[in-house]
């Protein structure tokens, strides 16, 4: 072996050790989503409290390969989505942290929206597709919080070419606004066509009897008015009813 | 004689082109399941409360690799793919995988698998044996067995069963996977409960399926 060759070798050896030696990278991408553009539609007359807890606010998909791990930080974005759907679709919205905080608040529904699973799928060459799926379950829950109304999984995807190192970045701006571009309307007309949210702000329209009024009457004409005047009012309302029914019925109970 | 630099170009170009006929250039494409047109004899459909449900159960090799490009059973994935009308007029059903149960032969029960780690372990080897040869062409191959690891994971995702409330007169549908445990799984002999709750009562209705391996004799 020559000294030329014995060189070469060693700058070989040293650059095979040299990327051995260096640590695996962590990028972190960024996620640049403006809100979606929502056609006009009728807002359902709801007071809906939307949950947006830490999971979701803070959701990132994390995805490795070759020693090198890609962190995507979804929840920014995710927080603006759910604000604009909800906003779009209900007549009033208040935010919360949690469910805890939401439960029992004068509304009339507690949304609370979960970033389940994210996916990407990219082929070899710069112009072949890039693909993110992204799952995301809404839960409706009564003012309680204890029953669940509806829910709803649905899977947003965004297209787009993956693009080489010059248009990569903005092949991948484009690729995430057209995945939550998906997401919201898939999401709205989710919400829209639910006959049990619709439901929900039917029962709000309908005008319930004032605590100081008794309705015309049962439409089985039982006069049987206390008891679910009662199951509809506040305790002391309740009570303050039942007395005065008690009363009114004794003046006009035949002797 | 010296050889032409074109000559140079084109031979240097043969081992990319061939790379791109034995590997293809581009995506994995899966097919979209077309649902009931395509269910076999292992199908069963049963009846509560006006709540129908189709089961059939993804067994047959071929039919995994057609829309799963793998064979998930062998790896300890077993695939269900599940149809849900809501004939009941009046009320809404909540149906949620996470309530769903598999009991197999042996007693033990397993809940739906969350996210299926497939891997990329084929893929990165393949990249890494690659590079080491110095091939691009080794490399290129590497990076699309990579690819195709992604999409047959995205697959899995797309495909899955949403949960949803299913109201009166509308109908569902989707795929629903268990992790097996062991390396040879079994499951001719195991139970699928189906569970939904219905969203005015909150009572949980439950249809069970016995499931058949149609590999084994029968």
């Amino acid at each position: 072996m020559n000294m030329k060759t014995l060189k070469k070798l060693i700058q070989l050896l040293s650059l095979g050790g040299l990327l051995v030696a260096l640590p695996a990278c962590t990028h972190l991408e960024k996620v640049n989503v403006k809100p979606t553009p929502l056609a006009a539609g009728t807002k359902l007359p709801a007071r809906a409290a939307l949950v947006l807890d830490d999971a979701f606010t803070k959701h990132q998909f994390e995805t490795k390969a070759m020693g090198d791990k890609w962190i995507f930080p979804f929840g920014p974005a995710l927080e603006e989505y759910a604000k604009n759907v909800s906003a779009h679709c209900f007549a009033k919205v208040t935010t919360y942290p949690s469910p805890g905080a939401a439960a029992g608040q004068d509304v009339d529904i507690i949304l609370h929206p979960k970033a389940l699973k994210t996916e990407q799928a990219m082929g070899v060459m710069a112009w072949s597709d890039r693909k993110f799926v992204l799952q995301v379950e809404w839960v409706a829950r009564d003012r309680a919080n204890k029953n669940t109304v509806w829910l709803q999984g649905i899977t947003g995807e965004g297209v787009n070419q993956a693009g080489n190192m010059f248009t990569g970045k903005r092949n991948q701006d484009i690729l995430f606004q057209r995945l939550f571009d998906d997401l919201s309307r898939k999401t709205v007309e989710a919400i829209q066509n639910s006959p049990e949210l619709r439901s929900v702000a039917t029962a709000r329209e309908t005008p319930q009897p004032a605590a100081n009024h008794r309705p015309a009457g049962q439409s089985d004409d039982s006069g049987n008015l206390s008891a679910i005047l009662a199951a509809d009012r506040t305790f002391p309302a309740a009570v303050a009813e039942l007395g005065r029914d008690r009363s009114t019925r004794q003046q006009h109970e035949p002797p | 004689m010296k050889t032409p630099p074109f000559t140079i170009f084109l031979r240097k170009l043969a081992p990319v082109a061939l790379a791109f006929l034995f590997t293809g250039c581009g995506t994995l494409k899966i097919p979209q399941y077309a649902g009931n047109q395509e269910a076999l004899a292992t199908a069963q459909t049963l009846q509560a409360e006006d709540l129908r449900v189709t089961v059939d159960p993804f067994l047959e090799k071929a039919r995994v690799r057609e829309y799963f490009k793998q064979a998930p059973l062998e790896g300890g994935v077993v695939i269900f793919h599940l149809q849900a009308r809501n004939d009941n007029p009046l009320h809404s059903f909540h149906v949620q995988k996470q309530n769903f149960r598999l009991v197999l032969p042996q007693g033990n029960e397993l809940g739906a698998a969350g996210r299926i780690d497939t891997g990329t372990a084929a893929g990165e080897a393949s990249v890494l044996v690659g590079a080491s040869l110095g091939s691009v062409v080794g490399m290129f191959a590497g990076a699309k067995v990579l690819s195709d690891e992604m999409f047959v994971r995205k697959n899995l995702v797309d495909k899955e069963m949403p949960d949803q409330t299913l109201s009166p007169g509308r109908s569902m549908e989707g795929f629903v996977y268990y992790e097996l445990p062991g390396k040879k799984p079994v499951v001719d002999g195991a139970t699928l409960i189906f569970v939904a709750e219905n969203a005015a009562t909150h009572q949980k209705v439950e249809i069970r399926f016995p499931i058949r391996d149609p590999n084994l004799p029968k």
